[in-house]
């Protein structure tokens, strides 16, 4: 069996409290150059492509990405094998792999890393496999960690009247308050915002009734769900984003269609605040362009994980 | 549906666009492949001072050399089957759109990264070449 063990998982694999700093600046899916033991950079990080020919085999109850009639195994060893249901995804995976040429770079598989981490994870904590939680990470604890994004929620945070002469201000009061009263509704609890004028540069935090509320609701999310939460909510700093795109992707947020917002609207809403501060100062090469597409990736990637096809 | 249409051609533009640099990628590297096997083959021969052999070799290197790299490609037909499949079912036209813009963030981004930093995606044996070339130095030829 075909086992890959320098497998390109990005920011997904290794989860612990103690590394979160560097978990999260890695979230932003920038690749950063590792110190590696040989000193020949490069060689160690990337994969020379080895196979010919990628398939996607569909049996009785899921699909199954194969390399030269080999399953592909995640970090964990699982076979990386996809709900029939998330027809879309699998076939998305196909095309990731096969369109890979030479050296592959570790950040170029976003798909294949959201999926493995969401098959490891449910595999480490429904078999409750110490060994394997110690390096995706407890459910329990993600859910925490995550809890703390609600705190101070880029959505959360308005900006002070007279700044950009009060129109970053506007359209936060115009784009932010809709969402954070539909979220409120949602989750059936106030949400405790930060206004910079009142509050100058004070921590923010939710009470304990709605962060139990906020619990709630992420203990009923499915692992494929959660994965994606949390890709969005870290990539765009928001709890509330995260919960926006899963309730507008997967059939968990059926039952609230007035938060079905298009994904590009919910990645303008992450990066309102960089809107206005590119047009007053201008964008800045290498960093406000590549800002905008990784942000919107990685939306999208986590979109399409949690996209469930319905009958 | 005009606009399930437009999702989804838009979607197999995308798909399309991956394929052929793929394609074209590997392409390149095989025939990098074949002209140094061919001119390994060529130097043993002239070594050997088989002159028919040799003069044969010449003329496949050119032929080789002369083939273009641009690949004629289609997008797989599987994957195209598998996400119409898809399409029959609920709010699916946006996702299509999702997943074509997702294509576009990927690729756009992927080639900012190699732009900003060019040693990226060079292999060792290249950073060690161009390396020697900024300080005057040529690496010894293969052939």
């Amino acid at each position: 069996m075909l086992k890959l063990t320098r497998f390109p998982v990005g920011a997904a694999t290794r989860w612990s409290m103690r590394t979160l700093a560097t978990e999260v600046s890695q979230a932003s899916g920038h690749p950063q150059p590792q110190p590696s033991a040989t000193g020949s950079e490069g060689s160690n990080e990337t994969l020379k492509k080895f196979w010919t020919k990628v398939d996607l085999v569909k049996n009785d109850s899921s699909y199954e990405l194969q390399l030269d009639n080999k399953s592909l195994r995640t970090p964990l060893g699982n076979n990386l094998s996809i709900p029939l249901s998330r027809g879309v995804l699998a076939h998305m995976l196909l095309h990731e792999w096969s369109s890979l040429s030479g050296v592959i770079k570790t950040h170029s598989l976003p798909l294949t890393s959201l999926t493995s981490r969401a098959i490891d994870l449910k595999f480490a904590n429904e078999q409750n496999d110490e060994q394997a939680i110690t390096k995706v990470g407890k459910r329990s604890d993600i859910i925490e960690m995550l809890l703390r994004y609600l705190d101070t929620d880029t959505l959360l945070v308005f900006s002070p009247a007279k700044e950009y002469e009060g129109t970053l201000r506007k359209a936060q009061e115009d784009l932010y308050r809709p969402v954070i009263k539909s979220v409120e509704g949602l989750l059936g609890g106030q949400l405790s915002y930060l206004d910079s004028d009142r509050d100058g540069l004070r921590g923010n935090r939710q009470s304990d009734e709605t962060r139990a509320k906020a619990r709630e609701w992420l203990n009923a999310l499915s692992y494929w769900d959660l994965v994606a939460f949390e890709k969005v909510t870290l990539t765009t700093k928001s709890f509330i984003c995260g919960v926006l795109v899963v309730c507008s992707k997967s059939s968990h947020g059926l039952s609230h269609p007035q938060l079905n917002i298009s994904l590009e609207e919910i990645a303008h809403l992450a990066s309102l605040e960089i809107v206005y501060q590119t047009e007053r100062w201008g964008e800045v090469e290498d960093t406000h362009d590549v800002d905008y597409q990784d942000l919107r990736r990685n939306i999208n990637s986590a979109a399409m994980l949690c996209y469930e096809e319905r009958a | 549906m005009p606009a399930a249409k437009t999702a989804f051609e838009n979607l197999h533009r995308q798909l399309l666009i991956n394929t052929k640099a793929a394609a074209k990628k590997q392409n390149a590297q095989d025939l990098k492949k074949r002209i140094a096997l061919l001119s390994y083959q060529r130097i043993n021969a002239i070594k050997e001072r088989d002159v028919s052999k040799t003069s044969e070799l010449t003329k496949k290197l050119e032929e080789v050399k002369k083939q273009t790299e641009d690949p004629q490609v289609e997008v797989d037909p599987k994957l195209l089957e598998g996400v119409k499949a898809a399409q029959q079912s609920g709010h699916s036209v946006e996702h299509i759109n999702d997943i074509a813009n997702y294509l576009s963030y990927q690729r756009t981004y992927n080639e900012l990264i190699e732009r900003y930093n060019p040693g990226l995606s060079m292999t060792q044996e290249d950073k060690i070449r161009k390396t020697a070339h900024r300080v005057g130095f040529e690496l010894p030829d293969k052939e």
